[in-house]
């Protein structure tokens, strides 16, 4: 073995490293915590633990320079820290047990948050009474939805994320005849009747509602309770000229109507949608409170899933701490709206849900097996002295 | 004789607990130890009136004594008679300062009511308060107001209410604060003079009656005026009028003090007097318990202890049939409020931790002894509230931050307690007693925000969850205090006494690494565990929250100390230092975490907790200076 | 030791695909059928009804409908007063409704609403935000808010006008609104309607605001 490679693997079996990286760790959890008031739970995440870096712009500039190690960095060092100290070290001793298996449930709890935090899909399903929905929303990517509704049956949809339209430019897509040129975009914008605001820029819409709008740029707001609501001003483009300029929202309630090329076409800025292969309708919403007071009691949502082959047709309960899993997702009652007639469940779609429940047998195992040796190994040799 | 000390210190210690749990005594000829403990329901919970009127007087003023400094006697001999007061004689109760405003809190909000030196400034007629006051012995400022003193200030208190009440709470000024605080106290006031008269009214049982019997003309005239008919223009408004008042009870009135009918089966449709008085214009009849409340109020006015004491023994009966469980447990939580075990604790550990310093200096034996004993009974004493208020609840120990307070001292001694049985050298005594009191003593200033036993929100609705994750972490918070106190005992004892001998050292350095241990165990599983429930209502198992992220940085903070030492890079000297930086890391998860007033885990938020938070990590870190002294300028390790 | 070491290649590559991959998901354009949505349950009749679908939560008031004092008493004393446009026919106040008009044109019409209830039933975001919700208009942020008021001083009376644009039943309405803090009271005046017609009587609406004084 060569100087450096036996280097190398000195470094990444150290215990020191372990330690240097376990309090590099509680570092940037202390920094993210209190960055939170600021950025608000999903800012931090994307800023600090789901990155290689943790990036600061220079003061006066737009240039980002690593400051910090990030989630990804540190909990991949450790990772790798552990892997290598364990198959170096390893030796198949009674004794050890307990640690290795805390430290093996340990790798897999990190491997478990990498998938989670790369895969996982949130989004929500806003259910009245009665009502049934295909479909379920993120709460916080939008998309341009440009619908070809001519079919009595169905919708084609055309759907271009939030992201894509904060690139402005010029789109083309197979399935419309027109190309699409995004004018101006606002990632948070309030809209206003222009009579109310006598000295409105002219606006550049000329067609649906957006000519008696104006559009009033907001700063980004990043509290959990809160959503951006963009605005963009989206021109289409047909072989033969322009088909005009609409203004589109979330906060515009009905998607906007025209017609092109003998067919219907909508357009709608709105939550992303992710559809299902499933139908959910709520029965029954109910929400008791304690006597006297407005304090929850308990939530909860009757509902039946009806999925497309028709194969599946079955009555649910969802409530706090009993959440429904179907099909990849799982649904939970997250919240409720409008006198108690409105249900909002959460749907998560997280392959690697599992993995923490596996790891944590390991490590409460482990971790009692370990303590267990000690503790008998203490009290025999007081009670030997 | 020596022998027998500690036995003694037992026997008289164990005596004065038991003391307290004998029943209470009137002090006057009113039975208020029966009307305490009548029942209400509010917040969700049936509670008797005494807790109502201490966390009401906790929440007003933060403390249960209704006194001014330059006044000899309190103004009431308990709680109970001044919700007697407030209920029964709010023109009395209005004289009574309740109300706290300290220039410390916000001097700008004592000017907005129009408190000048005048009403705040205390002149002792004696020239030796007067000194003392000079010296800050005694109150040289008056910091509770009543009623009548804000009264004529209220319209301006509301309008800047409403100005900052737009305000996100965590941005508001200490003014702001204030001026909510404030309004919110008077508003619980004034909710509880609405709760069974009319505070206006002369005499509220003669307009009752007087109402039930023009009840007949007056719903005749109201029928007649909706068909448009002619009518006793006067009967109409006499009803309109009542009518407005009762909405008005009922509206404002904070206790549900009127049982369900005997036909109604379910235990929790109490109402108010207003709501009742109301029904009133459908039954025809007023309902006798309202009439209840209503004569033991003028008896009360009229100091009629006899006829007052006749009426709360009738009312009081017709509960013992109906409401026998939820009657047990009131009946229980009066008991419980008088003897307060945890203050009574709170002493105990007090005494056992000086008893069990000196024991390093003179008498280990005796001393330590009687020390250990004082601890035992004190973890006694807070093992049994803690249960009592389980029992009260039906819920684990821990379910907000108040009883994290109380599980965090109770779990420390506990440990503390193991380790003194198992090394006898006093040093878990010393750790029990300053843990144990000032872990109650925080939990007594978590107590003022209201009452304890509260409601749970549905999300933390489920005993399997609180009974694991939260006890389990809770009692990782407690171990990683105690590590961190016993390294300080070994500083301080190290740096500043000769007493740390080689020996003691050793066991120290052994009882901080065992304990850490522990806190590695618990506050993973805890965390881990937190993060299952997390997965099973939230939908994700891991979310950043605060309290998460602080509940990892103590785990994260035992496995440094855990591999530090496996790795030799810390001897025992670093083992202690790393200790108590598991102190700041704690009480930053503890605390910390809900002064930042973000994410879903944030019961409380506390602006005047923030400084002693800061100044518990400033001398954390002053401990840890002191610590970094070369090893042969320390006391013990001189040659 | 923390030489070039720091960081190893294969695991940073390895996370850097990932990164990537993941990043790819978040802007593909992309192009499905779908099922039509439901038509939105319908929002309730523009002009008609004594009570207001939204009106705020009043004490005991919704659950005691049936008490005789709940139909007789009005709560809340009746301590503003205003005058209306001559075209604006009135309606008979309700039970909820402290004054009411109705505004026509052809088939078209316009109902305004003048609602009191004790306390600030909520603040001012929610009693909006339940406003925009008749007319399928997602909820606003209270900055979003902040943006789409005007504030008016009229006599002594401090007022918040809003007007939102939205649908019902497929077809625009506007709403048009003034909330007025009094004396412990929130005063809601609501004109809402076809979005043509309440476009044309705004002027109107803001002249009868003019109007509005405390008694």
């Amino acid at each position: 073995m060569t100087p450096l490679v036996r280097q190398f693997r000195d470094f990444f079996v150290s215990l020191k490293l372990t330690v240097w990286l376990l309090g590099l760790s509680i570092i940037l959890i202390f920094w993210a915590t209190l960055a939170q008031v600021k950025l608000g739970i999903w800012g931090v995440q994307e800023k600090f633990f789901h990155t290689l870096f943790v990036l600061e712009t220079i003061p006066g500039t737009a240039i980002p320079v690593p400051v910090f190690p990030g989630g990804y960095l540190l909990g991949g060092l450790l990772l790798l820290n552990l892997v290598a100290a364990h198959i170096y070290r390893f030796k198949l001793e009674w004794k050890k047990a307990g640690i290795q298996l805390t430290h093996l449930g340990l790798i897999l709890l990190l491997v478990g948050e990498l998938i989670t935090s790369l895969m996982q899909v949130e989004s929500n399903m806003r259910l009245e009474e009665g009502g049934t929905m295909h479909y379920s929303e993120s709460y916080r990517n939008n998309e341009l939805a440009i619908l070809d509704t001519t079919s009595p049956e169905f919708d084609e949809v055309v759907a271009i994320p939030e992201a894509v339209l904060a690139d402005g430019g010029t789109i083309q897509h197979p399935k419309l005849p027109f190309q699409i040129r995004i004018r101006d975009y606002y990632p948070n914008a309030a809209l206003q009747m222009r009579d109310q605001v006598p000295g409105a820029a002219p606006s550049p819409a000329t067609a649906g509602i957006g000519p008696r709008v104006a559009v009033t740029p907001l700063r980004l707001t990043y509290k959990q309770d809160e959503r951006n609501a963009p605005a963009a001003h989206i021109e289409f483009v047909g072989p033969e000229g322009t088909l005009g300029t609409w203004l589109v929202s979330p906060l515009l309630s009905a998607p906007q109507k025209f017609d092109y090329a003998g067919r219907t076409w909508e357009l709608t800025l709105r939550f992303k949608r992710y559809y299902h292969p499933f139908a959910i309708t709520l029965l029954d919403f109910s929400h008791d409170k304690y006597p006297g007071t407005d304090i929850p009691k308990n939530f909860s949502s009757r509902i039946r899933l009806k999925t497309d082959d028709g194969r599946g047709d079955r009555e649910v309960l969802i409530y706090m701490n009993n959440p429904l899993r179907h099909a990849g997702l799982t649904f939970y009652q997250a919240s409720f709206e409008k006198g108690d007639t409105v249900s909002i469940l959460q749907v998560v779609r997280n392959p690697g849900w599992v993995l923490p429940y596996v790891s944590c047998v390991m490590m409460g195992l482990g971790l009692l097996v370990q303590f267990g040796i000690h503790l008998f190994g203490f009290v025999r040799k007081r009670s030997a002295t | 004789m020596k022998r027998w000390i500690p036995l003694i210190v037992l026997v008289l210690a164990a005596g004065w607990l038991a003391s307290t749990l004998r029943p209470q005594q009137n002090t006057g000829e009113f039975d208020l130890v029966a009307f305490g403990r009548l029942p209400v329901l509010v917040n969700g919970r049936i509670k008797p009136l005494d807790t109502v009127a201490r966390t009401s007087l906790l929440m007003m003023q933060g403390r249960q004594r209704v006194s001014d400094p330059t006044v000899a006697q309190p103004f009431v001999a308990t709680p109970a008679e001044w919700l007697a007061d407030v209920l029964f004689n709010p023109a009395k109760a209005d004289d009574y300062p309740t109300f706290r405003l300290s220039a410390t809190d916000s001097p700008e909000l004592l000017t907005l009511m129009g408190l000048t030196e005048k009403e705040t400034k205390i002149t002792y007629e004696s020239a030796v308060l007067r000194t003392l006051a000079l010296a800050d012995f005694v109150p040289g400022t008056r910091t509770r107001f009543s009623f009548n003193q804000l009264a004529p200030k209220l319209a301006e208190l509301d309008r800047q209410a409403q100005l900052a009440s737009p305000v996100d709470p965590q941005l508001r000024t200490p003014f702001q604060k204030a001026v909510m605080q404030l309004r919110e106290r008077i508003m619980l006031y004034q909710r509880l003079k609405h709760s069974v008269q009319m505070p206006d009214s002369a005499g509220f049982l003669g307009e009752i009656v007087q109402f039930q019997k023009n009840l007949a003309t007056g719903i005749a005239a109201v029928r007649a005026r909706q068909k448009g008919e002619a009518h006793d223009e006067a009967a109409f408004k006499a009803m309109l009028a009542a009518a407005q008042r009762y909405d008005t009870m009922d509206q404002l009135g904070y206790l549900l003090t009127i049982p369900p009918a005997a036909t109604d089966t379910d235990p929790t449709h109490w109402q108010s007097v207003g709501h009742t008085l109301l029904e009133t214009f459908e039954t025809g009849d007023i309902n006798p318990n309202v009439m209840a409340y209503a004569a033991l109020g003028s008896s009360w006015r009229e100091r009629k202890a006899d006829q007052f004491n006749e009426i709360v023994r009738l009312f009081g009966a017709q509960f013992t049939k109906r409401f026998a469980p939820q009657l047990a447990k009131s009946d229980i939580e009066t008991r419980f409020n008088a003897a307060e075990p945890f203050y009574k604790s709170m002493q105990l550990y007090a005494v056992a931790f000086l008893l069990a310093i000196f024991s390093w200096l003179k008498w280990p034996e005796v001393l330590g002894r009687s020390a250990f004993y004082l601890t035992l009974l004190a973890f006694i004493a807070t093992t049994a509230g803690i249960a009592t208020r389980m029992w009260l609840e039906d819920r684990p120990p821990v379910t907000n931050l108040y009883s994290s307070a109380l599980f965090v001292g109770w779990g420390s001694v506990g440990l503390c307690l193991i380790l003194e049985k198992i090394y006898r050298n006093a040093i878990g005594s010393v750790a029990a007693g300053i843990i144990g009191f000032v872990a109650l003593l925080i939990a007594h200033h978590l107590s003022l925000s209201g009452d304890t036993l509260e409601m749970m929100r549905a999300v933390l609705d489920t005993n399997l969850w609180l009974a694991t994750h939260v006890v389990v972490v809770t009692i990782g918070y407690a171990a990683t205090f105690l590590a961190g106190f016993l390294a300080l005992i070994y500083i301080f004892r190290g740096v500043l006494t000769r007493s740390l001998d080689r020996e003691t050292a050793d066991g120290l350095s052994r009882m901080v690494y065992g304990i850490v241990c522990f806190a590695t165990l618990c506050s993973l599983t805890g965390t881990v565990l937190g993060g299952i429930w997390a997965d099973q209502s939230w939908g994700r198992f891991w979310g950043w929250d605060p309290k998460e992220n602080g509940a990892l940085m103590i785990v994260l903070w035992n496995a440094i100390i855990l591999h530090a030492r496996w790795g030799g890079l810390v001897k025992q000297r670093g083992l202690m230092c790393l200790a108590v930086i598991g102190n700041i890391i704690t009480s930053w998860s503890w605390f910390g975490t809900n002064m930042l007033g973000v994410g879903l885990h944030s019961y409380g938020f506390m602006d005047a907790a923030f400084w002693w938070l800061l100044f518990f990590v400033l001398t954390q870190v002053a401990v840890i200076a002191l610590a970094q002294l070369p090893l042969e300028k320390w006391r013990s390790f001189r040659a | 030791m923390w030489g070039p070491a720091m960081l190893s290649r294969p695991l940073a590559c390895a996370v850097l695909v990932l990164l990537l991959t993941s990043g790819c998901r978040d802007r593909e354009i992309t192009a499905y059928r779908a099922p039509k949505d439901p038509v939105a349950a319908a929002p309730g009749p523009v002009t008609a009804g004594p009570l207001p679908a939204d009106h705020p939560p009043v004490g005991n008031q919704a659950g005691g409908d049936a008490t005789m004092a709940n139909t007789a008493v009005p709560t809340g004393g009746d301590n503003l007063t205003w005058t209306a446009p001559a075209h604006w026919t009135a309606k008979p106040a309700s039970a909820m409704r402290k004054g009411s008009f109705a505004i026509k044109d052809g088939d078209a019409e316009a109902d305004l609403s003048i609602t009191s209830f004790p306390g600030d039933t909520g603040g001012l975001l929610a009693n909006l935000n339940r406003w925009r919700g008749q007319i399928s208009l997602p909820p606003l942020t209270q900055d979003q808010l902040n943006a789409n008021r005007e504030h008016v001083d009229i006599g002594p009376l401090h007022v918040d006008v809003v007007d939102f644009v939205g649908t019902a039943n497929g077809s625009p309405v506007r709403i048009i609104g003034a909330v007025v803090p009094l004396e412990g009271e929130t005063w809601f005046f609501k004109l809402m309607g076809p979005d043509a017609l309440v476009a044309r009587e705004k002027a109107a609406f803001r002249e009868f605001l003019g109007s509005v004084r405390p008694r």
